[in-house]
């Protein structure tokens, strides 16, 4: 009992990643549409062959319904399904009206199991004559249509898919360099106020920078995951990359000042020195230049992460207790590296004399 | 502010005295500008000519940077220890270093127009470039200028400038080069001269900074 008083919060932290783990790896993907291919025939026949991704359309294929619409939703006209090939693959077939207001078409498509689909720019047809038609067009009833509750699922996006995962590992790594930056910075500042006399704080500073340093590698390299599956390479040349690449290596310049000094107390102030100079450069250029620039990475104008609208509950429920836990866990690496490195302090002391 | 102007005058007369400290970072700006026309063997296209000008601008900043200042020397320091407050110290060292860095960027404008041609731009941008190597210059001699301190007091000599300075300067560097990229495309300096902002705003703020943190380095 004494012990989990104790040490609350590594239990705490422990539990955390246990639970996003296990969510990260069994909460299945929200069912999408991933691709249409369509073609258009001389009679304005058009025939959509629909790819869905974690889709049930042989379950219930009597219970299917499709519709097209254009994108201001001036005209819906509603696809008859010819064949259900598979559970993830289905073709459609309708007659496409000789007026549209615009030749680019979206996709919806209800089905009992996976509820309401939608694939944005499905089909490309050129219409006849460029106008609102009077007639032709569908009243969708909300009512008609299938509801289904999904259960537990993350949301499907274009493109991202399997990888939403990755948001639980990536971005708390992040949060967690931070955290860890923030201490460094912190614990800098008393180093220098102390004179360099107190070397208790510059310990910290170290420990603390060291695990961040670790933290800011495997936010790199997961992130370097996410950029090959959603972006097609390893890196990319970025801003919002690049900044990170240089945020870390500046920390690293941070261990190589430290390791050219070997008088103690004069280490503990010029890399406080440092350590203050790296943690505003780590702000402009994870913070602040990313704003000003253009760049791939997600939420860029405004806030260089996930925008809020990103986040559907699903992935909220598993997102903040991983911020939580990775947290709690770099805190713990950083008490046991402040501990080896009061250890090591001692070790050199008792040598020296 | 009399102290400092003093300093900067003191610093200025010495580079005049040794005039080949100064002469060594000029010829090395024209040397290189002189062998990228070797090497490319006639007028680069505009975004090769913008890349050789800031990275002959980054190095020469860095040449600059790892010169020997007197006080460094350890006697030496322990005089303006006694009779310079370390305040005074920074920004009479930032001014002097900056002061030959925007020469010495004006210099290098002016080879790479004669050897390298202009980089396609109108006479507004070619102004408009030159505030923008004047601005970078500034802000690569405040950071450098305290990381050559740093690793002069750390005792590891200048390699370490090197290694410490080239991730630091990274931002004003991604926005210079951002900067010289649409001017030589043929962007308006109008429409890129937020630009400018950013990067006097960011010397700024370094020199500040270093202005702060001086006064830890230079105490024994």
């Amino acid at each position: 009992m004494n012990f989990i008083l104790k040490n609350w919060w590594n239990i705490l932290g422990v539990g955390l990643i246990m639970y996003v783990f296990t969510m990260v790896f069994m909460v299945p993907m929200g069912p999408g549409l991933l691709s249409a291919d369509s073609s258009v025939d001389s009679v304005s026949v058009a025939t959509i062959e629909v790819e869905g991704f974690a889709t049930h359309f042989e379950s219930a294929p009597d219970q299917i319904r499709a519709f097209l619409r254009t994108d201001q939703s001036e005209i819906i006209i509603e696809c008859e399904v010819v064949e259900v090939v598979s559970n993830s693959e289905v073709i459609l077939s309708t007659t496409m009206p000789s007026a549209a207001p615009s030749h680019s078409w979206d996709l919806l498509l209800n089905s009992k199991n996976d509820g309401t689909l939608f694939l944005p720019n499905a089909l490309y047809h050129k219409p006849l004559i460029k106008a609102v038609p009077n007639n032709g067009s569908i009243e969708l009833n909300e009512d008609e249509l299938f509801k289904t509750d999904l259960g537990l699922h993350f949301p499907y996006q274009p493109r991202i898919i399997e990888s939403i995962r990755n948001l639980m590992l990536h971005v708390p790594m992040w949060f967690t360099m931070f955290l860890l930056m923030g201490i460094g910075f912190a614990q800098s500042i008393k180093t220098l106020r102390k004179g360099g006399n107190n070397l208790l704080h510059d310990s910290k500073a170290v420990s603390s920078i060291k695990v961040g340093i670790a933290f800011g590698v495997m936010g790199l390299l997961t992130g370097s995951l996410w950029a090959r599956f959603t972006w097609g390479a390893w890196w990319v040349n970025d801003p919002q990359l690049n900044g990170a690449l240089v945020s870390v290596m500046i920390y690293c310049g941070y261990l190589i000042l430290r390791s050219s000094i070997a008088n103690r107390s004069q280490r503990a102030r010029l890399s406080a020195v440092y350590s203050l100079f790296a943690f505003v450069i780590l702000m402009v250029l994870l913070m602040i230049l990313p704003r000003f620039t253009e760049s791939l990475h997600p939420g860029k104008s405004g806030n260089p992460a996930f925008s809020k609208y990103d986040l559907d509950s699903s992935l909220r429920m598993v997102f903040y207790p991983a911020v939580i836990g990775w947290m709690l866990i770099g805190t713990w690496m950083y008490n046991l590296c402040l501990r080896t490195e009061l250890l090591k302090e001692k070790i050199q002391t008792k040598k020296e004399y | 502010m009399k102290m400092v102007s003093y300093l900067v005058r003191h610093h200025l007369k010495m580079e005049l005295r040794s005039l080949h400290n100064v002469m060594s970072l000029v010829i090395f700006a024209l040397a290189s500008t002189y062998t990228a026309l070797q090497v490319l063997g006639g007028k680069p296209d505009p975004t090769t000519w913008n890349a050789l000008a800031w990275i002959i601008l980054m190095f020469t900043a860095f040449n600059s940077a790892s010169r020997v200042l007197p006080e460094d020397l350890t006697a030496v320091r322990a005089y303006m220890h006694w009779t310079v407050p370390p305040r005074v110290m920074i920004i009479a060292r930032t001014l002097h270093q900056s002061i030959i860095m925007i020469i010495l960027s004006c210099l290098l404008l002016f080879a790479l127009g004669l050897f390298l041609g202009s980089g396609n731009m109108d006479t507004l941008s070619i102004f408009g470039f030159l505030a923008g190597m004047i601005l970078t210059a500034v802000g690569l001699a405040s950071t450098l200028t305290l990381l050559s301190a740093l690793s002069a007091r750390a005792g590891a000599g200048y390699g370490l400038t090197a290694v410490l300075g080239l991730p630091l300067i990274i931002p004003i560097v991604m926005i210079s080069t951002s900067f010289g990229t649409d001017l030589v495309t043929g962007v308006a300096l109008g429409q890129t001269v937020q630009n400018l902002y950013y990067l006097g705003g960011l010397s700024i703020a370094i020199g500040i900074y270093g202005y702060i943190l001086f006064p830890y380095l230079w105490r024994s």
